[in-house]
């Protein structure tokens, strides 16, 4: 790398980025140990580049939000005029004639209530040591597992959430992922059990229909509709108890939508 | 709306898609945040402006390899994990997306302990890159944030062809070095 010209550095530096986009780049340049001043150099430019182009983005985002909040403004303005206050009313009481309407349409939300049940606990929190010298941490997670499984069978879902989120990561079993999924899903946190169950159905033999079934509910509860069918329509296809679940599940979709 | 549709938008210029995304996800994941969180209305909307910049540098920096999960549930992770990271790291915990935003630079700048100091620097070199002016900082930006070839830098900036813009930016960096050196000079 001695004598290399600034041009020459540029390129280098160029062709290394695009081969190691990002994280990977700041190893293989700031860990060299003949590591130059253009390197350092480049570097530094990129990342600042790199932060101005954020800050464009962030400055777009303070404008979306600033219209966003001129919106509301004026709604509230069309809200406090007499023309809406009658809309409004007259709104009302189209729904009040739908509720007393005999058949009427359910959102996914709707048939989401109506399908979902939390898994009955079959798991309990037990947990054995094989580490005589991490006894006592045994102990504290052997603990915080009987409180969480207690607290899912009491149906306190947050404070069993709030104690297998206490649980180191390498601790914590499938079935514990599992039950925590669900606890999520009965919270309403429908985002938190669709990325549990997202990654359950890739590692999770034993588990793995069970959490299949529990995301196409977690994408019904988060309104969407087409992935949480994609789910039942794989399900469907399995040999299990939820293939005959699916088949109902598609049937009422298909219907109430 | 699915990932692949917004990757799909992102690559073929049509970056205005993030502006839909952020309109649409917005208050949902405020309230999500602050009932699941227990943070302030204004640090989940820093934290989700933050994690919309992370989807579109995943985007342009072909990052993502999964296409099955929709835009939201990508997102909302990405601010999850970052809030679980801050947590973790920080016992006075700092949500703001200038703050964010700088985690890289942070990390380079590593050398110095000063924290003022880091801040200080960053602020003045930031200054010197906006003095570039265009359009040596559209193309500064357009090559190493947007990750565009410089094909398609030629297109968006009317060049004669690709020689031309990797001359052009070749120039902006020399001249945005001198303006470094003198900035860190006269300190």
């Amino acid at each position: 790398m001695g004598g290399e010209s600034f041009e020459e550095s540029v390129n280098r530096f160029d062709e290394a980025l695009k081969k190691f986009r990002d994280e990977e780049i700041k190893f293989r340049i700031i860990h060299k140990s003949d590591l130059n001043h253009d390197d350092h150099y480049l570097m530094l430019s990129y990342e600042l580049i790199k932060y101005a182009g954020r800050i464009d983005l962030l400055n777009r985002f303070r404008e979306t939000d600033q219209s966003m909040s001129e919106g509301t403004t004026l709604k509230s303005k069309l809200f406090s005029s007499w023309f809406f206050r009658i809309a409004a009313l007259a709104f009302l009481a189209f729904l009040i004639g739908q509720i007393f309407t005999p058949v009427r349409e359910d959102g996914s939300i709707n048939v989401f209530e109506q399908f979902f049940e939390p898994y009955v606990n079959v798991a309990y929190g037990t947990y054995r040591s094989t580490d005589e010298k991490n006894a006592l941490q045994d102990d504290e997670i052997r603990l915080l597992k009987r409180k969480a499984y207690h607290a899912y069978d009491k149906a306190d879902y947050r404070q069993c959430i709030l104690d297998f989120e206490k649980i180191p990561e390498d601790k914590k079993t499938l079935a514990d992922y599992f039950f925590a999924g669900n606890a999520y899903l009965a919270m309403g946190d429908a985002v938190s059990a669709i990325a549990i169950f997202e990654k359950l159905k890739e590692v999770d033999d034993v588990f793995k229909n069970q959490s299949l079934w529990y995301l196409g509910l977690a994408y019904l509860k988060s309104g969407e509709k087409k992935y949480a069918i994609e789910v039942f329509e794989e399900l469907k296809s399995s040999k299990s108890v939820y293939s005959n679940k699916s088949r109902e599940i598609l049937n009422y979709l298909e219907k109430s939508f | 709306m699915d990932i692949r549709y917004v990757y799909d938008s992102i690559h073929d210029g049509k970056d205005e898609i993030l502006d839909k995304i952020y309109k649409k996800y917005r208050n949902d994941f405020i309230h999500w945040a602050m009932q699941r969180y227990n943070i302030s209305e204004h640090d989940a909307k820093d934290v989700f402006q933050f994690s919309v910049i992370k989807l579109y540098e995943n985007i342009v920096n072909r990052r993502i390899n999964e296409f099955k999960a929709s835009v939201k549930t990508y997102v909302f992770a990405i601010a999850k994990n970052k809030i679980s990271e801050i947590r973790k790291r920080n016992a006075k915990w700092v949500f703001q997306a200038d703050e964010l935003i700088k985690d890289d630079l942070y990390e380079l700048l590593d050398w110095h302990a000063e924290e003022n100091y880091k801040n200080d620097l960053i602020n003045r070199l930031n200054e010197v890159l906006n003095r570039l002016g265009k359009p040596c900082s559209e193309i500064l930006k357009l090559f190493y944030y947007h990750n565009q070839s410089l094909h398609q830098m030629a297109e968006i900036l009317s060049y004669k062809n690709v020689d031309s813009v990797k001359t052009q930016k070749y120039k902006c960096l020399s001249r945005l070095r001198k303006m470094f050196d003198n900035e860190i000079k006269g300190e």
